[in-house]
């Protein structure tokens, strides 16, 4: 039996980072796979329990060069804390190194600036020498030990060009200063570049912290999410209201909850009502009115009265621990268009290094004196300008705010590949009962013969149905009830399953049920014939009342459409999406729902298995297929289509056979989820292509390519702020995601 | 100043042991594993 585990990581700085320590895990002994991810910082590992275990799986971690640290459990405040102190760390480094370069700067550049400091030429240079070298060792000093950390492992990364950039430019104006014959530049003496290097670990450390403040807000959504949750509960205990921590609470308790409180476990009302705002849950706006019996979700808001409720589900049982778990998978979780982002990057380190190095020889063989020193600053620029850590971060920024929106709208996606693919879907399946419609049936027309009044036919056909335990049956009691009527129990009661009742109803033997169950019988139904076709033509199931050997009436039980299906299969097809519908029911009736609702596609009659069958003929017409089903009878067809929902799942996460679980009953939330993909997908193209050609255009231009055009280098310290921007522009851009208003009600 | 051949010759070896150490060793690891 395999197992899977996630593992903190932390000091990842880039894709190439990635790479090393999937590799590295992957090929350990014991290990199936390894899933690393650069945004959440974390491992997902799936391991052989005989051969490794949690602390074997942390020490391969750490053997790979990175500190591995705990992100299991509930409680991840801890998690919250290092963020916090990386980035307080991150600041704090950014401000030091700042504060050094000022000095640095103003020395360097004094000449440019068109003033004289006039401390002396000595002076100037050994503070130059001595600035840069706090700067460069002590601020920068984990470029450095990551540097040498990445060339022990045989690789290269992001740390190893800065390094490398940054100290060739340092022991050249070190060598210039203290030995200035072994340079000689016609006769001159050579220039110093400390400035460079220090601006250069500058501005790298306020990309850092840009970075790493852009990250915080990523990851929010998740302490979001468990403050939801109240830290304490009240809750009765030996026979008085307590008020106990939240961790303590025990099934079975009984919790009080007052007006505007949270309500702190999931458990069932016991006693009084009150209006529940569940939106933080669903995405529902309108208050949830909640009596005794029904089900309330820990971390909603208790609007308007008070109840007491017994608790259900505790601790990491509750929807909150689970949605809380799956948001964070999700976000761990890696899209495909990441594997080439990551693949690219583990070559692209090494490939720069070489171009770096040609830059070199073709300035220093070809260029302009002072052929030495050009070759050095565009060797430099180049090694500079071209880190793959917005590479890296491109697709699992987007992945992670995208998840935590698609959490904050009440659609669970299960993971990244799954936001990926709802963008690309181009045919939709919707089962019928429970998708399209309620799934409760309701009395929706009454028709007597002539000398009986409705009152006597409803109140004949509830009593009649009154022991039975079909939902048809419960539809007609229900409507007797709404009605005010007395229903008295039956005299006798016998059901025929599927077809009808039975019943003695104050001495007279009556009949409900089917036309069937009507003719087995010897009942005649022509005097309502007409009255019955008209009722399934509307997509409502006929049932015809009898006494005394007489038909008497016929009902229609309709299973109500929900509100907003219609809305939403009109905006399934402004998106172009081919929309079917699938259902057990009868043709009739399956096709007056259709017609309401606005689908020319329907399979009826279908069994489970059939539905699956619709889905692969969409499949193999050419369609990327999205099936929408409850997720009980509708498992084979979602696992058949490319992406299944599960929709209404509510409290009960049947994320198993579905890509994404909406959490309310609206299709709507379909919408929703669609048009989120849409937005992400768009985003991780957008940050692949500014990644890319951010490289792809700058190398070349670092490397002097436009000197023999428009005579024009690029400055390596330009090349460290443009560095620095890219992965800060990359983060940036996934947050807008953040801001995405495209949720359908 | 150093002979630009010198420098051209160095620069090949640079990209030689660049390649050498970045792609063409096998993992040491991955040795182990066969």
């Amino acid at each position: 039996m395999e197992e899977k585990i996630e593992i903190g990581v932390a000091g990842m700085t880039c894709a190439s980072c990635v790479r090393r320590v999937e590799n590295f895990v992957a090929q350990s002994e014991g290990v199936t796979t390894a899933s690393v991810n650069l945004a959440t910082e974390s491992a997902s590992i799936t391991y052989d329990p005989k051969l490794v275990d949690y602390e074997k799986l942390k020490a391969i971690v750490a053997e790979s060069g990175y500190k591995p640290y705990d992100v299991f459990g509930e409680d991840s405040g801890a998690e919250i804390q290092r963020r916090e102190a990386e980035y307080k760390a991150s600041l704090r480094k950014f401000v030091t190194s700042a504060l050094m370069t000022v000095p640095i700067m103003t020395i360097s550049m004094q000449d440019k600036l068109g003033f004289t400091l006039k401390l002396g030429e000595w002076p100037e240079k050994i503070s130059l020498f001595l600035l840069t070298s706090i700067v460069l060792f002590w601020m920068g000093s984990g470029f450095m030990t990551g540097a040498v950390k990445a060339f022990k492992a045989r690789s290269a990364d992001m740390n190893t060009l800065i390094a490398v950039g940054t100290l060739t430019a340092y022991s050249y104006s070190t060598v210039s200063l203290f030995a200035p014959r072994l340079i000689a530049v016609g006769g001159g003496e050579p220039p110093l570049y400390f400035e460079t290097s220090a601006m250069i670990v500058t501005l790298i450390l306020m990309g850092k912290y840009l970075e790493a403040r852009a990250k915080g807000k990523a990851t929010d959504a998740i302490s979001k999410l468990m403050n939801l949750a109240p830290k304490t509960a009240k809750v009765i205990r030996d026979g008085s209201e307590m008020e106990v921590e939240v961790k303590s609470v025990q099934v079975g308790d009984l919790v009080i909850v007052r007006p505007g409180e949270s309500i702190p476990v999931d458990g069932e009302v016991t006693e009084g009502v009150s209006a529940v705002d569940e939106a933080m849950m669903t995405g529902e706006s309108i208050p949830v009115d909640k009596k005794t019996g029904d089900r309330v979700i820990g971390g909603t808001i208790n609007r308007t009265g008070s109840f007491t409720f017994r608790a259900t589900q505790v601790g990491s049982a509750t929807t909150l621990s689970k949605i809380v778990r799956l948001v964070r998978e999700a976000q761990g979780s890696k899209a495909p268009a990441q594997k080439l982002a990551d693949l690219i990057a583990s070559y692209f380190v090494p490939v720069v290094m070489i171009i770096a190095v040609i830059t070199f020889v073709v300035w220093y063989d070809f260029g302009p004196e002072p052929a030495f020193t050009l070759a050095l600053v565009n060797f430099v620029a180049v090694m500079i300008i071209a880190c793959p850590c917005a590479l890296g971060l491109a697709t699992p920024t987007a992945i992670m705010v995208g998840a935590a929106k698609g959490a904050e709208s009440g659609a669970l996606i299960k993971n990244g590949e799954a936001l990926e693919k709802s963008a690309g879907i181009t045919a939709i399946i919707l089962d019928k009962t429970g998708t399209i419609t309620t799934g409760e049936p309701e009395v929706a027309s009454v028709f007597t013969t002539d000398g009986v009044t409705e009152k006597d036919l409803i109140s004949t056909a509830a009593t009649a149905e009154k022991r039975s335990e079909h939902p048809l049956g419960e539809a007609m009691v229900r409507y007797a009830a709404e009605k005010g009527l007395l229903i008295p129990d039956p005299d006798d009661f016998a059901s025929a399953t599927g077809s009808g009742v039975t019943a003695t109803v104050k001495g007279a033997k009556v009949f409900v049920g089917s036309e069937k169950y009507m003719k087995e019988n010897g009942l005649d139904t022509s005097l309502v014939k007409d009255e019955s076709d008209r009722i399934a033509g509307n997509g409502m199931t006929p049932l015809f009342i009898a006494r005394d050997s007489e038909v008497i009436g016929v009902m229609g039980v309709s299973d109500k459409v929900k509100d907003g299906a219609k809305e939403a299969v009109g905006r399934f097809k402004d998106m172009g999406l081919e929309v079917a519908m699938v259902t057990g029911d009868h043709p009739a009736t399956a096709k007056a729902i259709a017609r309401e609702v606005g689908i020319e596609r329907v399979v009826s009659g279908a069994r489970p298995e059939e539905k699956a069958e619709e889905a692969r003929r969409l499949q193999a017409e050419g369609k990327v297929v999205a099936m929408v089903g409850d997720g009980i009878n509708d498992a084979p067809a979602l696992a058949a289509a490319d992406i299944g929902f599960a929709i209404g799942a509510g409290t009960d996460i049947a994320i198993e056979s579905s890509d994404i679980t909406l959490m309310t009953g609206n299709l709507n939330g379909v919408v929703t989820a669609i048009r989120l993909g849409k937005a992400t997908l768009r985003v991780i193209k957008q940050n692949l292509f500014w990644a890319f050609a951010y490289n792809t255009l700058l190398i070349p231009v670092a490397a002097g390519i436009l000197y023999p055009i428009w005579g024009v280098t690029l400055n390596p310290m330009l090349a460290a702020l443009a560095m620095a921007f890219s992965s800060v522009t990359v983060v940036s851009n996934s947050l807008r995601l953040k801001s995405f208003s495209g949720a359908a009600r | 100043m150093i002979d630009k051949v010198i420098v051209t010759l160095l620069g090949a070896l640079v990209i030689g042991f660049i390649v050498w150490y970045f792609f063409m060793v096998p993992d040491k690891r991955k040795r182990e594993r066969e």
